[in-house]
């Protein structure tokens, strides 16, 4: 993109409440719920174009959730059961118990219809290698690098390939458990290049909540075959409006990328998405200009959530994503 | 054979998962109800200790959030697991009451003719992961939270709770950088004027380098998680005290061979010469689904009557 502040959203929204109430209905044919997915899909993308994101998907209305969707398509992995996330929170985990392999073109179908179906640029958002190993049980492989590296070669990048070869520009590696073991950035960073391999296609890569504001990342960001990293900030940083260093304190490490020597994109997280308090649009305006200031190139900051928005009811994730949009336009204004 | 045990958060089933998510007004009596499950499974487990599975803890720090002074805050990871915990703020005066643990765990469930065990954070743990807007410098945040903790022990000790394990995995991650000097008083003011016993559980992290210094601070023992500590790291050490190694994986669903794990135990025992000697798992069972938890258990039990150790 080569105007100021590109807006995007990251990737997942609150089911519809009716859509939701459909899918566990037994004595609806599955036909029938495709159907409603894909009204619920087309509803997503139509207001993610109304509000103004230049890149859009659907919310990835289609998926039960970004760990359990996946694995249920990827040969040698079994559900194990649920644990807990936090409180009464609980996910479902899985074994690695053979080696992995790609079962099926799991995202093709949804991101064919994005694509019939959106005037705007279409960003595919993908589990990445590193967080389908991390949130899983790894009784096959030898160590974590061998179990990472083979779902980077025989099942995120097929299944890169496989959209990129039906029309796919955009693709989005989503890796939450990033940074979570600093120790292990090697391995997260060689991942995030063997699914990049060969593919023409425009990679970003989306990390969230994995603990030392990216410090860990930054030496890895010029070796990564990425063209941005998308990440949090929002949540960290004060509500006062301005541009100065110290009340712009959540995107302090903005400055390391740089001094690293960073020039690629960077997705800015502008809204928290664990809290229903609106961002005024101007406190949006402000983040991104101190992001312009430190990086330099306004082309490069893409504006967008901190990560998706599936914990906010629909009214509140809109509102938010309108003001990430609105708030672009004034930046750009005070550019201009 | 020696002795075992499993301390900690416990899985709830996949039952109670479900009646949370609903709220269900049995929720009570079905805590209760599979409480009683996973302690007759310790049971059944053969394993030294019996505790309370903390089915109703949210973490390990969520009882302290209601002493004056305390509240609960935002959430974070806990480590490097995809399991996160709320921090709590400390704002005022810490006067523990010394009945938070007790009363938040399910002594009346316990069968009395058990020896009962029971668990809470280390005071460095505990400052390290949740945070102080009282105390003007940290060694007085610590050794506050020394001071709640030891009337916590104390109460434990005056209830039959004939072993107490303080969880250290702060300690055990952060060994490159911890006062040791400083958090060795803070422990020993816990153990100070308690009758039961004191293991500090190291865990998350690899203790090696300062395992020496730990073997300084007077409790009862030290508790090694091996699947962060290599056990040839430390193997070479004689220990005066108490000694667990923490052999069952609690952060995989692969269970360990009998035999292997009992051999490994029992040479690095024959070599270390602890005064008593157990086997735990490497840290909290919730990190694991319910069914293979239980699966756990049974081979710990299995595993410690293998161990030969004099």
């Amino acid at each position: 993109m080569t105007r100021s502040f590109p807006t995007q959203e990251i990737g997942s929204l609150k089911k519809p409440e009716w859509l939701l109430e459909l899918v566990r209905n037994k004595s609806i044919s599955d036909e029938d719920k495709n159907k409603a997915r894909n009204d619920a899909a087309y509803l997503n993308i139509k207001t993610l174009e109304d509000i103004g994101l230049d890149v859009v998907y659907d919310g990835e209305v289609r998926r039960v959730e970004m760990y359990e969707y996946p694995v249920r398509y990827i040969d040698g992995f079994e559900f194990a059961g649920l644990v807990r996330s936090w409180d009464n929170k609980y996910y479902k985990k899985a074994r690695c118990v053979g080696k992995v392999t790609y079962k099926k073109d799991f995202h093709l179908d949804e991101f064919k219809f994005v694509k019939q179906n959106s005037k705007r640029m279409v960003k595919v958002p993908v589990t990445g290698p590193y967080t389908l190993a991390d949130w899983s049980y790894n009784e096959f492989y030898r160590n974590k690098e061998e179990f990472v590296l083979d779902l980077a070669r025989n099942v995120v990048r097929p299944l890169i390939q496989d959209l990129v070869k039906h029309g796919a520009q955009i693709i989005q590696i989503d890796e939450p458990a990033a940074t979570t073991h600093p120790a292990e950035m090697k391995i997260f960073a060689d991942a995030i290049n063997e699914c990049a391999k060969g593919i023409r296609a425009k990679i970003t890569v989306h990390a969230c909540y994995s603990g030392n504001e990216y410090q860990a990342l930054v030496p890895y960001t010029l070796e990564i075959k990425a063209a941005q990293f998308a990440l949090e900030f929002a949540n960290r940083d004060s509500w006062k409006l301005g541009v100065s260093d110290n009340v712009r304190n959540g995107y302090s490490v903005l400055k390391t990328f740089r001094e690293h020597g960073y020039n690629g994109e960077i997705g800015l997280g502008v809204v928290d998405v664990h809290v229903d308090d609106l961002e005024p649009v101007e406190l949006v305006r402000d983040r991104l200009l101190y992001a312009a200031k430190v990086l330099g190139d306004p082309t490069k900051v893409y504006a967008n959530p901190d990560c998706g928005l599936r914990t906010r009811t629909r009214s509140i994730a809109f509102e938010k994503l309108r003001r990430v949009v609105k708030g672009a336009e004034l930046a750009r204004q005070v550019l201009s | 054979m020696i002795k075992s045990y499993a301390l900690g958060i416990y899985p709830r089933s996949p039952k109670l998962i479900a009646a949370t998510r609903k709220n269900d007004k049995k929720l009570p009596t079905m805590f209760s109800a599979e409480k009683k499950k996973l302690i007759k499974e310790q049971q059944k487990a053969k394993l030294s200790y019996i505790c309370d599975p903390l089915l109703d803890w949210n973490d390990m720090f969520r009882p302290f959030a209601n002493v004056k002074g305390v509240s609960p805050s935002a959430l974070n990871r806990f480590f490097e697991t995809n399991t996160f915990y709320r921090k709590l703020i400390v704002s005022d005066q810490l006067n523990g009451y010394g009945n938070v643990i007790k009363s938040n765990i399910a002594l009346s469930l316990l069968p009395k003719k058990n020896h009962v065990a029971a668990c809470m954070p280390d005071p460095y743990t505990f400052a390290d992961l949740n945070e102080n807007k009282f105390y003007k410098n940290y060694a007085d945040y610590l050794f506050a939270i020394a001071d709640m903790l030891s009337k916590e022990a104390q109460t434990l000790s005056k209830t039959n709770v004939e072993f107490i394990q303080l969880n250290a995995p702060s300690i055990a991650y952060r060994a490159e950088s911890v006062d040791i000097a400083l958090v060795k008083d803070a422990i020993e003011r816990v153990k100070r004027n308690t009758k039961s016993k004191v293991y500090l559980h190291l865990y998350f992290g690899n203790v090696s380098k300062i395992f020496s210094k730990l073997l300084d601070i007077k409790i009862d023992g030290l508790n090694v998680d091996l699947s962060t500590t290599a056990l040839n790291s430390i193997i070479n050490y004689k220990v005066d005290n108490g000694l667990c190694l923490g052999a069952i994986d609690a952060m995989n669903t692969k269970m360990e061979d009998v035999k292997d794990t009992a051999r490994i135990i029992s040479d690095a025992l024959d070599k270390m010469e602890p005064k008593e000697a157990y086997i735990s798992t490497t840290c909290d069972l919730e990190f694991l689904p319910y069914d293979f938890a239980v699966k756990k258990l049974s081979r710990l039990g299995t595993i410690s009557r293998s161990v030969r150790y004099d």
